[in-house]
């Protein structure tokens, strides 16, 4: 044993779930060191139940440690009490694979699932010994990248990152690699990395790019410091996802994971074009895998772990071209063997309950629908194409199918939106609860409803979020409304909504303010426990930031972006023009199903203009 | 069919529940491919069940569970195909087929046997001293919290069988405990029990289950143990 297991040995009998920082798991791939030429751990900024539950993370374990130059090691947040007893012990945070610590891999990368772990990035990066800034690391330090949805405004983050990667990982991480080992073997400086890797497209080098201000301390220009770095960073997608690997054998936790099943991805994208949805817009084009490799997929991937459960993950996964044959071909391979299907969440409409109820997900849970909004009007404006007939006719066929209870999740604080549309979403949650059936009972309807967040490369990305005094105001004026006793209401912290907002439509001074509340103690800030709204203001406060400026504010059409000069494939006039439309209740239509419009993603990343099915 | 079995859960998974280590198990034997019997309903599961919950962080060498077959199976091809798909740490030792009605594993255990390594701060002799010591008493109370509840308990019946080897640092105990139903003692709580009667800093480093008991004629045997009647209770009959 070595002395940091033996160390480990006595702090985890002392940690909640000791499991989570155990490793050991089946699939779990354990390279040498000394003959893998690039050593890479893959950093998940939370918990090891919520990273195990990341299907990317499990792409590009099996990407990279496919090959025999290169090995991928996991590392996840520890929870508070392990990041107490690892710095009892001196132990620096170390990978689950083989107990390396941080410090000692070539690369380490994070991914950006959501801003609200942004404090956990520095807290890992200290508990492995290496230096929080960019510019402080040495030429032993190991690189620190980032990808995933944030890095679409990577900003806030800049100065601790050496560089971000810009869209689908698996499709560039063989590059970087490939550039890091050419520079490994000519035994080159950190910044000649730098420089190599800021010539693979979809890699972005923060530190190569200069920031400037105005005085009225708005954005000026953000602009390369060096030739041969893109005034634009454009992101990576996979062309041909049936080609594409698949993880068919991803580490399979011990713990329960949140999602504890086999994920089958059916397809990428989504092009239903809700206002409000960075995931609609920043992983288009839609491109789906053929039905005979999700099938293969299914068949390698439920022999590789054991799950007695696989999950249809996609972004509207009945929105795949073939879901009926799909569904039908799983339940006929695998229904009589135990595994069950599941559909994380319903489209509003009873072709999806139907398609729920083929694969027996009546009385394992509660189904969920989301309208969004409560009024039509609002609806209309988020592009959000269902109505509150569709909405009454799918819960109808749900309740006849055999559910009990539903859940209606909506969003608050829209743009545009009055006390008239707030005061809907109760009405509608009404007329749920209290829908006259032939058969079947409603016994209980949950309203969530989470705050409106303006995000990067969105239509709404000019939009500022409401005042959280107001947020509160209108939560409370639901809460009001939300009378009966088949009636719950459920809302999101308002205060963690304003947060994120910062962090989603931030620029580079916002990193000082991220770092100070890092020092405060802030971590682990999504979730509810340790999320401390006192700290982070302290924080902006100490920074002489405003963090209003941020979340609050509308943005002009002729200022520029904090994330201009990172491209996702969206046209700067299509999102334009979508927020125009979107104050006049214009509908796009769903350009993988109808006509296109013209959001410029295919084009700039010079992929044909198809509808789902074509060409699988 | 039903395949009673006996699974090392090592030092690899020592850190993992009983529930998840159940679960690793139903995960391997569908990768084995196995023609295990699922119960019936809407969430159909496998059948296996299991003897008795080892408390996370020990290790054992004597966990048993039963599995239900829909097709019959040689034992030592179970036994192959499983230990292919276990993750490192978890073994099937030993199994054997049982009869299909043999009744629930975990209603017959009766006791439980550990290995503890302690350290003492005390010199040898003083140990060996205040263990015999301890163990001369005719009662010895402890209090067990259960549900918000505390209970005081005499443990001293439940104490079968010891011995002890004191090594300062590195001293340990063979205990023999009553387990299951009808009483249980942790194998920790009885060591508590002694460091606070012998007034002793004591901190339990390792413990490792040596083995699980059911009753059979008077003895204590392995859930794998072949019944074979004893002579006495033969001509008795």
């Amino acid at each position: 044993m070595s002395n940091l297991e033996s160390v480990l040995a006595n702090i985890l009998p002392k940690v909640e779930k000791p499991a989570r920082y155990a490793g050991g798991e089946w699939n779990q791939v354990q390279k040498d060191h000394s003959s893998t030429l690039v050593k890479m751990v893959l950093a998940f900024p939370d918990i090891y139940e919520v990273g195990m539950s990341h299907l990317g993370s499990h792409i590009l374990y099996q990407v990279v440690n496919d090959r025999s130059d290169a090995l991928l090691e996991r590392v996840y947040a520890p929870w508070a009490d392990m990041e107490h007893e690892l710095e009892k012990a001196k132990i620096p945070l170390f990978s689950l694979e083989t107990k390396t610590p941080l410090r000692e891999f070539d690369l380490v990368g994070f991914t950006l699932q959501y801003e609200m772990t942004y404090t956990n990035i520095l807290n890992m990066l200290r508990l492995g010994n290496i230096p929080i800034r960019a510019a402080n690391r040495c030429e032993q330090d190991p690189f620190v990248l980032a990808g995933g949805p944030c890095a679409y405004n990577p900003e806030p983050l800049a100065p601790f990152l050496d560089f971000v990667v810009l869209g689908e990982g698996e499709e560039v991480l063989g590059e970087i690699i490939d550039v890091f080992k050419d520079w490994k073997l000519r035994q080159g400086k950190r910044r000649d990395f730098l420089e190599a890797v800021a010539r693979v497209p979809g890699v972005y080098v923060p530190s190569f790019y200069s920031v400037s201000y105005g005085p009225d301390g708005l954005l000026k220009s953000i602009v390369p410091t060096k030739s041969g770095v893109p005034k634009q960073v454009k992101k990576r997608v996979v062309r041909n996802l049936s080609a594409a690997l698949f993880p068919t054998h991803p580490v399979v936790p011990y713990l329960d994971a949140i999602h504890n099943r086999g994920m089958l991805e059916l397809f990428r994208g989504c092009a239903r074009g809700c206002r409000f949805c960075q995931a609609g817009m920043i992983y288009r084009p839609v491109r789906e895998r053929s039905r005979e490799t999700l099938l293969k997929q299914a068949k390698e991937l439920l022999g590789a772990t054991g799950y007695d459960e696989i999950s249809l993950s996609s972004l509207s996964s009945l929105d795949y071209s073939e879901i009926e044959e799909l569904i039908d071909g799983l339940v006929e391979n695998y229904g009589p063997a135990g595994v069950r299907i599941s559909l994380p969440s319903l489209r509003v409409d009873s072709f999806a309950v139907e398609q729920a109820q083929k694969i027996h997900q009546v009385r394992r849970s509660s189904v969920t629908f989301a309208p969004e909004a409560g009024s039509q009007r609002l609806r209309d404006v988020i592009n959000k194409n269902v109505t509150e007939e569709d909405l009454l006719v799918a819960v109808r066929s749900a309740a006849e199918a055999g559910w009990r209870a539903f859940k209606l999740y909506f969003m608050i604080g829209l743009p545009t939106e009055t006390d008239e549309d707030v005061l809907a979403i109760a009405a509608l949650a009404n007329k749920v609860a209290n829908l006259s059936l032939k058969s079947g009972r409603i016994n209980r309807v949950t309203v969530s409803t989470s705050n409106f967040v303006p995000k990067a490369h969105t239509p709404f990305q000019w939009e500022g979020q409401l005042p959280r005094e107001e947020l509160k105001r209108r939560q409370q004026l639901l809460k009001d409304s939300i009378r009966g006793r088949k009636l719950e209401y459920r809302w999101h912290d308002p205060d963690q909504s304003f947060l994120e907002a910062v962090f989603s439509k931030g620029d580079r001074r916002v990193a000082a303010a991220l770092e100070r509340a890092y020092q405060l103690g802030c971590r682990l800030d999504g979730w509810n426990e340790h999320f401390r709204l006192d700290l982070w203001e302290q924080a902006f406060a100490d920074t002489g930031l405003d963090p209003s400026f941020y979340a609050n504010r509308i943005i002009s059409e002729d200022e520029v972006l904090p994330w201009e000069h990172l491209d996702p494939g969206l046209s700067r006039s299509f999102l334009w023009s979508e927020r125009v439309r979107a104050t006049q209740g214009l509908a796009t239509p769903d350009c993988s199903r109808e006509r296109c419009s013209a959001c410029g993603v295919c084009a700039a990343l010079e992929l044909p203009i198809q509808h789902r099915g074509e060409g699988l | 069919m039903k395949i009673r079995a006996k699974i090392a859960k090592g030092e690899a998974v020592r850190f993992i529940s009983h529930l998840d280590f159940a679960g690793t198990l139903e995960k391997a034997v569908r990768r084995a491919k196995l023609p295990m019997a699922l119960s019936g309903g809407f969430t159909p599961r496998l059948k296996i069940n299991f003897a008795s919950a080892l408390a996370l962080g020990f290790t054992s060498e004597a966990e048993y569970a039963d599995f239900e077959l829909q097709d019959r199976i040689l034992v030592a091809k179970f036994i192959r195909r499983l230990n292919q798909q276990l993750p490192k740490g978890i073994e099937i030792l030993e199994a054997r087929q049982v009869a299909d009605n043999s009744p629930a594993l975990m209603a017959q255990v009766v006791a439980a046997s550990y290995r503890v390594v302690g350290s003492v701060s005390v010199p040898d002799e003083t140990l060996v001293f205040s263990w015999d010591e301890f163990l001369e008493q005719d009662n010895i109370i402890i209090t067990k919290t259960t549900k918000r509840r505390q209970k005081q308990i005499d443990i001293r019946p439940w104490i079968l069988k010891t011995r002890l080897y004191p090594r300062g640092e590195k001293s340990s105990w063979d205990l023999l405990v009553t387990s299951g139903q009808k009483g249980n003692l942790r194998p920790e709580e009885l060591l508590q029990a002694f460091f606070a009667f012998a007034g002793l800093d004591g901190e339990i480093k390792h413990i490792h289950r040596t083995g699980l008991y059911i009753e059979r004629f008077g003895h204590l045997v392995s859930p794998l143990a072949r019944l074979r009647v004893p002579e006495e209770v033969r001509e008795s009959e």
